[in-house]
């Protein structure tokens, strides 16, 4: 072989591998820096606020005394905070007198109860930070009321060092932005020399090396958020630690003495321990016995009581433990061996010091909920990136190997295994277009509509509308034109429709651009299940409709994660772009990367009309289609399987999906007081489970024998996972009833935590069940004898049209029976709900087997 | 015109120059009472900005001789102070300048400390105003002047300071124009100028009160500090009416349905016969005293019973002797153990925030309810306490406002840490 060619196709594998990189892993990097702006800045936020409250607290005492605001001294405290502090530049009391609706300093006001959403928005991520390792400019401004005992007077204001938020994020992104640009310098080269030496294993060798380097920068980013998060945690606890010892400080300075002069430190330490859930044990010591402690309830049982007057019941128990000793002996140094940090102060020079302890699981905790989203985030662009590295190793295939001879009109210019993998991302990208809104779109729309005469529903309804109104016209469409040519104009109309939503704010506008992008993606939908449906023809190992499901379930979980990060960080107009520019690529992809599976093969190319004109051919279309459509569905309306399969597998499921996880799940978790992201990553057990079924679908398929006993088990599987969700609740409550007349029953379990996990179990089996359903049920019905008779694309059309009326009814059904007069969710629902869909399950299996029977009988006799 | 109508206008106008040339002079020379009335809110301005007087520091603020316009029909003389006018140094003249009256019956340093404050937390807040203070020396129609003259010169508000202004201007300005905020006042219930039903005057005065609830007085002491108290000891000198209508007759009708667990004992003393009416009495209660903080004597506002606190104090023994007043705490010996009350300075405070809030607009005097101020002022004096077994609640110690150490020296005033060379 010449050296030139091969060097050329070398050097394009590299090339597209670096790009392939490029956009994966810099997508990884991309939320891994969202991800820290989103989590870092709220801690130091919080740090910064506990150390102005500090002052905060005891100026306030002072005025409470009489003292005025203008008061000397008060400043000279607030300088001194500056001073000692690392993350404070100045800090100032201000009068009311000398505010304005700025802050003091002209800067941006924060506030202490600012969330992680809220704080990005006003401190803004500099990118150009992270790759010039520049210290910015901005400086923020934090302001604490100042009140006497009539009312306000003032404020503290406390302005913050340059790049407080900024500058530890910048510098660890900078080092792993080297350690990237690295990777995706040599990783591609160290596979294009791997795969020369070993030519069997080339596709093993690049998806391996690719994983493995993905992996490792995502262990990296985890590891340096651990060590950034976890540093601003354990400050946090020190803060109050120094609060407290500060307070204390106070009459020993008096010279009065802490343990015979005053008492009520019970109340002070409860109340401390009250403010920051994280301490488990508040100690007053004097020398290494204990005065008094504060403990949280789950270690009051390992730690020793005290007596009615304070004393230790044992003389033992009032001491200190080694390892509490050894952390006062170096005070102001965390110790970092046993179960908590301990952090040890002392108060003035006298005998007395504050231990203050936190255990680490709460550290540890509040690290694996912050780095929650991150892993969620993590899964979804390995997701996406797995999807352009497979089409770039069937690009590369198809590069490799010299052109295909296409001799006959049933023969395919691309092997069909090749063309579902470039056909994967086309979906994938499409849907993820629209999941990147999912996240905002209905909060953004609240603002936009606030006074106009149309409802935010009703854009969710034109939406829904359209795309089951073009289900039919594009199943005809895909049966008599190319799937190529639908694909991208979908995609364009897609993206129209998308940077439309970035140029208006007219509710008018904004209902007519999401009936386009519906009519967009019921076009793309039905293109790729055709296209789907095409290759499965050809290929009977893959199936397509699985294959619809799978990019379906990838693209909404990661187009959500990623579409929540960027909103926050971008802007809703930006992310509507970012979707649009998406589109438009991938659009452009199709036009070069896509071949019709059958060039020479199509209804169309048989068709008497073949060479009819346009004018003509849309004159005719108008006049048959009507009563085409109505002959159709009459046929398939007459039919016994088709109307079983819809009636008693498709309505209920797409009913459930969007009544029960779409619109009451949310709610029902939400009365359960879960936090937006907790309920976000529990609804992703779902999607995960439809993931996992739909993958595994082939296996499922060969050990279940018959793609209708995956039905009914998917049928029946979400019946139980409804009565798991709901049934939680029910169960302990009537186990605590049982409880009451069993009392010896031993540590009762969590309740929450049980009916979570419960929660959480019973959705994954809804996703897994639902995931046997949604790809195994248009292979079941496009080979029922009826799709031989109509066509196969025809009848997935028709059954896609009528299971969106599942779609359409299942918010409504759902409010009906599961939200009561008061807004709230009526838990037993979920049981009946359940059961009645096992009993409609029940129904299905015994129709299919007597059916099964007679047909036997039949052939028998 | 003719001449003789020039000759009389020039007559006229040459009569007023002379006058309010004679008045310029005289209010810069020759009213010392004028000029000591200045010094004494100085002295106060001071205190508010440093903690203590001093002598060479400069206040935020001038004080002067107010226009004659002020002094119209009021009799001037060395001992009848003209009326001043105190102006924050950085009043912004451009403004619209609001003025506020401030009426005093008398010299006190109460009162001085109440306008003082009063106008350090108007200034404090920014309102841009000038502050006209008339003290009318008890004497009622030199009020209705005063009262008269603000109307005439557009006064937006009056501070009535002292008990017996407020009663005398609730008494004839009830139905006035010009709103009218008291300070420094006894409780406006006790002595019946509101309807404790109703809460709020209804009328032109907006009410603020000197003493603290008594809800709040015994959730102090029973659920904050003595929490095994079951007896109060009230001592009061029968010849002072206003401690027995403001401060022991709340008490009794609080406790009087036992739900408290605190029985009241009355040790109503006579000051000519100390002996039989009050130590006599109060040995009967130290000797039924089972353990400290069981029971407490709680001292009445009268200056002739406090004389007699050192006594007071050695016949209590380890029964602790508190007060209600804040200035029954002092220096040394001469002081009660713990007083929970509002100071002069909390209730001006509180007055001049319900003047704000009249003066912006936010409020009317008709329906403010009575200003009672929630969170009383406490001063401690540990060489009074009684028992080393006695501790004082932590939240008590950092709520103080004077604190005395064992030695009874103040280690804290005003809120401030006194330092101390040793």
């Amino acid at each position: 072989m010449n050296m030139r060619p091969r060097l050329q196709t070398l050097f394009k594998n590299i090339v597209s591998l670096q790009l392939v990189m490029l956009l994966s892993i810099g997508l990884l990097f991309f939320i891994g820096i969202g991800e820290s702006y989103r989590v870092a800045p709220s801690l130091i936020l919080t740090n910064l606020c506990n150390q102005g409250k500090l002052l905060k607290d005891s100026i306030d005492t002072s005025l409470k005394l009489g003292l005025p605001i203008e008061y000397p001294g008060f400043q000279s405290r607030a300088q001194n905070l500056a001073h000692q502090s690392e993350l404070i530049a100045h800090a100032q009391v201000v009068a009311n007198r000398a505010k304005g609706d700025q802050g003091v300093f002209g800067g941006q006001v924060l506030t202490c109860d600012m969330n992680g959403k809220a704080l990005l928005e006003t401190i803004k991520i500099d990118w150009m930070g992270v790759v010039l390792q520049e210290v910015p400019n901005q400086m923020f401004e934090i302001e604490l009321m100042l009140e006497d005992k009539i009312g306000p007077v003032g404020s503290l204001n406390v302005i913050t060092e340059k790049g407080v938020f900024s500058e530890d994020i910048n510098r660890i992104f900078g080092d792993i932005f080297i350690v990237v640009s690295v990777l995706i310098g040599l990783v591609p080269l160290l596979i294009a020399l791997l795969q020369q030496h070993f030519v069997k294993h080339q596709g093993m060798i690049q998806k391996g090396l690719y994983h493995l380097t993905f992996l490792a920068v995502a262990l990296l980013i985890i590891d340096y958020q651990v060590g950034l998060y976890g540093n601003q945690i354990k400050a946090q606890s020190q803060s109050l630690a120094k609060n407290l010892t500060e307070r204390l400080t106070i009459p020993t300075q008096l010279g009065f003495d802490l343990n015979s002069d005053f008492s009520g430190y019970e109340v002070l330490l409860a109340a401390y321990r009250a403010e920051s859930k994280d301490i488990s044990h508040l100690y007053l010591l004097k020398d290494d016995s204990i005065l008094v402690r504060s403990v949280a309830v789950e270690y009051e049982s390992a730690t020793p009581l005290l007596n009615e007057a304070g004393d230790s019941a044992h003389q033992d128990m009032s001491r200190l433990t080694g390892l509490q000793v050894s952390a006062c002996r170096a005070p102001d140094v965390f110790d970092h061996r046993g179960e908590f940090i301990m952090n040890c102060l002392n108060i003035d020079d006298s005998a007395y010091r504050v231990l203050v302890q936190t255990p680490w699981t709460k550290v540890y905790g509040k690290i694996w909920d912050s780095s929650r989203n991150f892993l969620v985030l993590f899964i979804a662009s390995i997701l996406i990136s797995n999807l352009f590295l497979n089409a770039l190793l069937s690009i590369q295939r198809m590069s490799a190997l010299p052109q295909k001879q296409i001799d006959s009109p049933y023969q395919c210019a691309v092997e069909p295994e090749q063309a579902l993998e470039l056909v994967k991302p086309i979906f994938a990208l499409g849907i993820l277009i629209e999941a990147i809104n999912l996240a905002f779109l209905p909060a953004y729309l609240e603002t936009l509509f606030v006074g106009s005469q149309w409802s935010v529903s009703s854009v969710f309804g034109v939406y829904f509308v359209c795309f089951a109104a073009i289900l039919l016209p594009a199943g005809r469409w895909a049966e008599s034109n190319k799937l190529k040519s639908m694909m991208w104009i979908s995609l364009v109309i897609s993206a129209l429709a998308l940077a439309g939503m970035a140029f208006t704010r007219d509710p008018m506008s904004i209902i007519l651009l999401r009936g386009l992008a519906g009519v967009g993606q019921g076009i793309l939908f039905i293109s790729v299940q055709s296209y789907l449906i095409e290759i499965e023809r050809q290929n009977p190992q893959v199936s397509g409709p699985r294959q619809l499901v799978i990019g379906f379930n990838i693209s909404t979980v990661s187009g959500a994660a990623i579409g929540a990060l960027l909103m926050p960080m971008l802007g809703e107009s930006a992310v509507f772009i970012l979707g649009s520019l998406i589109g438009l690529i991938c659009a452009l992809y199709t036009m070069y990367m896509i071949q019709d599976i059958t060039p020479n093969w199509s209804p169309i190319s048989r068709s008497p009309h073949k060479n009819e004109a346009l004018k003509d051919k849309v004159i005719r279309g108008f006049k048959q289609h009507p009563h085409m459509l109505m002959r159709r569905l009459k046929q398939l309306l007459s039919d016994f399987e088709f109307n079983k399969t819809i009636v008693l597998i498709g309505l209920p499921t797409k009913a459930v999906y969007t009544g029960i996880l779409i619109f009451v799940m949310p709610i029902f978790l939400k009365s359960m007081e879960l936090d937006t992201e907790l309920i976000g990553q529990i609804l992703i057990f779902y999607y995960l489970g439809v993931l996992l079924t739909t993958v595994l679908g082939t296996q499922l398929a060969s050990l279940i024998r018959h793609p209708r006993n995956l039905l009914i088990l998917g049928v029946l599987g979400s019946g139980v996972g409804m009565i798991l969700i709901g049934g939680a609740e029910w169960m302990l409550t009537y186990f605590d009833n049982v409880d009451l007349v069993l009392p010896h029953r031993q540590d009762p379990p969590n309740v929450p935590t049980l009916q979570l996990m419960s929660v959480i179990l019973g959705t994954f089996l809804l996703g897994l069940s639902h995931g046997c359903i949604h790809a195994p049920v248009i292979s079941h019905i496009t080979h029922t004898a009826l799709a031989k008779e109509v066509g196969a694309s025809t009848t997935a059309a028709f059954y896609r049209f009528l299971e969106r009326l599942g779609h359409v009814s299942g918010p409504a059904l759902a409010a009906y029976l599961f939200i009561d007069t008061e807004g709230q969710t009526v838990t037993q629902q979920f049981i009946y709900v359940g059961s009645s869909i096992v009993v409609m399950g029940g129904v299905f299996a015994a129709l299919s087997y007597s059916q099964k029977w007679w047909q036997k009988k039949e052939g028998l006799s | 015109m003719t001449l003789k109508g020039y000759v009389l206008r020039c007559t006229n106008a040459l009569k007023s120059f002379t006058v309010w040339l004679a008045f310029g002079v005289w209010s810069v020379s020759a009213n010392p009472a004028s000029e000591q009335f200045c010094q004494r809110l100085q002295s106060q301005f001071m205190m508010q900005a440093l903690g203590e007087p001093t002598e060479f520091a400069s206040s935020a603020y001038t004080c002067e001789v107010a226009p004659a316009a002020w002094a119209a029909n009021m009799h001037l003389s060395p001992n009848h102070p003209a009326p001043i006018l105190v102006k924050p140094k950085t009043l912004a003249a451009n403004s619209r300048i609001q003025r506020v009256l401030l009426l005093s019956p008398k010299w006190s340093k109460a009162y001085d400390e109440t306008s003082a404050t009063i106008i350090e937390q108007f200034y404090s807040r920014g309102v841009n105003a000038e502050y006209i203070l008339v003290n009318y020396l008890g004497d009622q129609h030199r009020a209705d002047i005063a009262i008269e003259n603000a109307e005439m010169q557009q006064a937006e508000l009056i501070y009535s300071v002292g008990s017996p202004a407020t009663e005398y201007l609730s008494l004839i300005y009830a139905q006035g124009a010009v709103p009218v905020v008291s300070a420094c006042s006894k409780d406006p219930y006790s002595i019946g100028l509101v309807d404790e039903a109703i809460g709020m005057s209804q009328h032109n005065i907006a009410y603020t009160s000197l003493n603290i609830s008594v809800e709040t007085q015994v959730s102090y002491l029973k659920e904050k500090f003595l929490e095994g108290l079951n007896k109060i000891a009230v001592i009061y000198d029968t010849a002072n009416s206003s401690s027995m209508i403001t401060q022991v007759a709340p008490l009794a009708d609080y406790l009087k349905s036992g739900e408290h667990g605190i029985e009241l004992e009355h040790i109503a003393v006579d000051m000519a016969d100390i002996d039989s009416t009050l130590f006599e009495p109060m040995r009967s209660v130290v000797n039924q005293s089972q353990f400290v903080g069981d029971t407490v004597f709680l001292v009445t506002g009268s200056t002739e019973l406090f004389n007699t606190i050192d006594a007071i104090n050695r016949v209590a023994r380890t029964v602790p002797v508190l007060s209600v007043t804040p200035s029954h705490v002092n220096e040394g010996e001469q002081s009660v153990f713990v007083a929970i009350g509002v100071s002069f300075k909390t209730n001006a405070r509180l007055a001049a925030d319900y003047g704000m809030r009249i003066l912006e607009g936010s409020a009317k005097t008709q329906s403010l309810p009575v200003g009672l101020v929630t969170m009383p002022d406490i001063s401690i004096n540990f060489l009074r306490k009684p028992s080393p077994l006695l501790k004082v609640p932590f939240n008590f110690f950092e709520d103080s406002s004077f604190i005395y150490d064992y030695n009874g020296k103040a280690v804290r005033q005003n809120g401030v840490a006194v330092r101390r060379s040793f």
